[in-house]
């Protein structure tokens, strides 16, 4: 079986069990892959005990801290068939991930995506409104998840409109000439949480403005974090869509740079599910044991889709939860899973690092 | 906006007084004698074990022993100090204003924003303290602050008027103060970042009794876990000094195993697990020296190196990870010193051997030699430098 093979399969049909003995396989030859093609991946899974050959299980692959992508440069593939390098992400000031990618790789990533969100929003491209402001793509220094977010969803588009103008505020001329376009029709919504809450959802209230936008699908991603500092809930952000846009279909999504195109989608029970396409499990950090489900853990995110990087196996910084496994009442088939935030950077002792805040 | 907003002053008040005493004055002792106690009366419940070790540090006896060592007469204190506190060695801000008080100075110290609840307690222990009429003098001698770190502008104030500025701090901190002027007659004392290297003798692990040896981790446990193994002082590199290699591989198995056991009432946070695995992979991925490595789920990671070089000490290892070394000479060790390492930690060497190689060899490096568990302790000479001396000064 190949990952083609795995794109194949639809998103949300195959039950845990059957993935599993896929993905051991599939990932058992890519740890060989790397392995072979990466000297310092292959060093530290020596170092680790992995040992070349061997099927290994899927919780015994070795897993590289997200972190590595941005101290090393990791590749797997003659340096003449790096086709894109992607770098994300974070906030100013920190190292960026390095990513680099094959053309293989960089198809594998888009029809992934595609695989995963048409199964929500159909088949069919749909216009397509952006909260975001057109810079976003223009400008280097703000390129970075949200930028690689836009472009990579902006294959579902027909029409693709920016709400936002350059200063970030709501552009009513081009939003008015979108709904009109659009017409009856679905259309698909797409940003940031915290750029959606705060240039779009709250804007609109300030200006005592309602969208007739009922027929759209949202989707958002890039984490809760600054709206739980502002201690807005997951409930007052789609009451917010509701009332200002009219908007009754609002889809979280979980995903990073390092696995691009895996994306973990809300359903309308609002649990984020775990596509046919890459697996997830919960780690104990004491001694990286798995924990059971339900139990809270940090997120290791694996998909055989990575052949061109050795970022199939990759521990996160973020913390879930499985909450179960293909008994999810939306129907959908594999794990489902709740994200409940970073692992807290609490104070770390030491001379270092000093003279802060 | 004005300075009293933007200063928050937790023990004391923004004028000082610049008039020195003598090194070791009778005040001063009295004063930190009285911290001191006031610190070893607190319920052992309320006090952090590094709480207690600042309380012994300042008892009367210490005190009467350190001006023993370095007190000398004919001699003043410079005038007002200017503290630079790490945001991270939660009480190393009171261990250096001790000791500029006890080399006859007054002190201005500016302490992290990010303050620890050790801070806070201990800073409340003071301001009590100067409550007390017989330490009304007292009260012009100390100002412990926080101002944000964006406030260059009050850096620049403070560092214009004391006679010595005092940074402990990355070398990125160092830099970035160093770049505010002082006034020409002031002196500055500067700390940066350092690291930290271990000796011990297989054979003297081995003829441990099983007690001793726990003892033996317990301390090494208190020189690195304590700290996070983030301290300067911490070491990093642990170097075997070993007749033959059976002896030094039964040894080591002896020893981490204890510190495995040791480290089990360390506090690891999923934040230090994520770092140090990350750290772990950096270090594999980059350094082909390292050969092996065992860890004890993720507490205690040991990697064996096949050699040592300038670059090993700087090697990104905390939260209780280790780099191992069997010396094939018994100066082995010295290849891992550059300026940049601080502290030597033995167990079962002659200290006297050590210091003859670090003086043999001309290190650049190596300002301290100390048996195990004392490592994070506070000398009076730091870095090399006396800092009663290099605080005060004396008339020719």
């Amino acid at each position: 079986m190949t990952y083609d093979d795995l794109l194949a399969y639809d998103p949300y049909e195959l039950q845990q069990d059957a993935k599993e003995r896929i993905f051991r396989e599939l990932l058992s030859d890519l740890t060989d892959h790397h392995r072979k093609n990466c000297a310092a991946y292959d060093k530290a899974c020596a170092l680790l005990g992995d040992q070349i050959g061997t099927e290994r299980t899927v919780e015994t692959i070795p897993m590289v801290p997200v972190s590595l992508f941005k101290t090393l440069s990791l590749c797997s593939v003659p340096e003449d068939e790096i086709f894109k390098t992607m770098t994300s992400s974070g906030t100013t000031g920190q190292q960026t991930s390095k990513i680099f990618l094959d053309r293989q790789t960089a198809a594998w990533q888009q029809r992934t995506l595609e695989r995963i969100v048409s199964s929500f929003i159909g088949p069919r491209r749909i216009p397509m409104l952006i909260i975001d402001s057109p810079n976003v793509l223009r400008d280097r220094n703000l390129f970075s998840a949200r930028g690689a977010g836009i472009l990579g969803f902006s294959i579902f588009g027909t029409r693709r409109r920016y709400a936002l103008n350059e200063r970030m505020e709501l552009d009513f001329q081009t939003i008015e000439q979108f709904i009109q376009e659009a017409g009856d029709g679905p259309v698909l919504i797409f940003g940031f949480t915290y750029m959606i809450w705060k240039y779009f959802c709250q804007a609109l209230r300030n200006a005592g403005r309602m969208l007739p936008l009922e027929h759209g699908i949202l989707i958002h991603g890039g984490g809760w974090k600054k709206l739980q500092n502002e201690a807005v809930s997951a409930e007052e952000f789609r009451a917010g869509l509701r009332e200002t846009c009219g908007l009754s279909i609002v889809r979280d999504y979980y995903g990073m740079a390092e696995q691009t195109g895996c994306i973990y989608m809300e359903c309308e029970c609002g649990h984020l599910h775990v596509s046919s396409y890459s697996d997830i499990l919960i780690r104990s950090m004491d001694d990286f044991s798995c924990c059971e489900n339900g139990t809270e853990g940090v997120i290791q995110v694996l998909t055989p889709m990575a052949h061109s990087y050795p970022g199939h196996s990759i521990l996160t910084e973020d913390k879930g939860i499985i909450l179960g496994i293909d008994d999810c009442p939306c129907g959908r088939k594999g794990k489902y899973i709740r994200i409940t935030g970073r692992i807290p950077k609490a104070e770390v002792r030491g001379c270092s690092d000093t003279y802060e805040g | 906006m004005k300075d009293e907003t933007r200063i928050l002053s937790l023990v004391g008040s923004l004028s000082l007084d610049a008039t020195p005493t003598e090194p070791f004055a009778e005040e001063t002792i009295e004063f930190l004698t009285a911290l001191s106690e006031r610190i070893r009366s607190l319920p052992r419940a309320d006090a952090s074990e590094e709480l207690r070790a600042l309380g012994f540090w300042l008892r009367r006896a210490h005190l009467a022993d350190l001006k023993e060592r370095y007190g000398r007469s004919g001699s003043l204190g410079l005038g007002i100090t200017f503290h630079i506190a790490p945001s991270n060695v939660p009480l190393m801000f009171l261990y250096s204003c001790a000791i500029a008080l006890l080399a006859g100075n007054s002190c201005r110290v500016r302490v992290s924003g990010r303050r620890t609840e050790e801070c806070e307690k201990a800073c409340r222990l003071l301001a009590d303290l100067l409550r007390e009429s017989r330490f009304t003098d007292m009260k012009k001698r100390i100002h412990i602050l926080a101002y944000d770190r964006s406030c260059t502008d009050l850096t620049e104030q403070f560092s214009r008027e004391c006679d010595a500025r005092i940074i402990w701090g990355g070398d990125r901190t160092v830099e970035e103060i160093r770049r505010i002027p002082l006034k020409s007659s002031a002196a500055e004392l500067a700390f940066p970042d350092r690291t930290s290297i271990a000796v011990l003798d297989a054979g003297a692990i081995m003829a441990l009794e099983k007690e001793e040896c726990r003892n033996l981790a317990g301390r090494f446990y208190n020189d690195t876990y304590a700290m996070d193994q983030n301290a300067c002082s911490c070491p990093r590199i642990v170097c075997w000094k070993e007749t033959d290699e059976t002896t030094g591989r039964l040894a080591s198995g002896r020893f981490w195993n204890a510190v495995a056991a040791a480290s089990k009432r360390y506090a690891l946070s999923e934040i230090k697990v994520s770092r140090k695995y990350g750290s772990l992979w950096e270090c594999a991925g980059l350094h082909p020296e390292i050969q092996t490595l065992r860890h004890w789920d993720n507490r205690l990671y040991v990697m064996e190196v096949s050699s040592l070089s300038e670059k090993t000490a700087a090697w990104p290892m905390q939260f209780g990870s280790f780099l191992e070394y069997h010396m094939r000479n018994e100066d082995d060790w010295t290849h891992a010193v550059t300026e940049k390492v601080q502290t030597l930690t033995f167990f079962g060497i002659p200290r006297e051997e050590l210091l003859k190689q670090t003086l043999c060899n001309r290190l650049r490096g190596i300002h301290r030699i100390v048996p195990f568990g004392q490592a994070l302790s506070m000398d009076l000479i730091w870095d090399g430098k006396d800092l009663i001396q290099s605080l005060s000064r004396t008339i020719g």
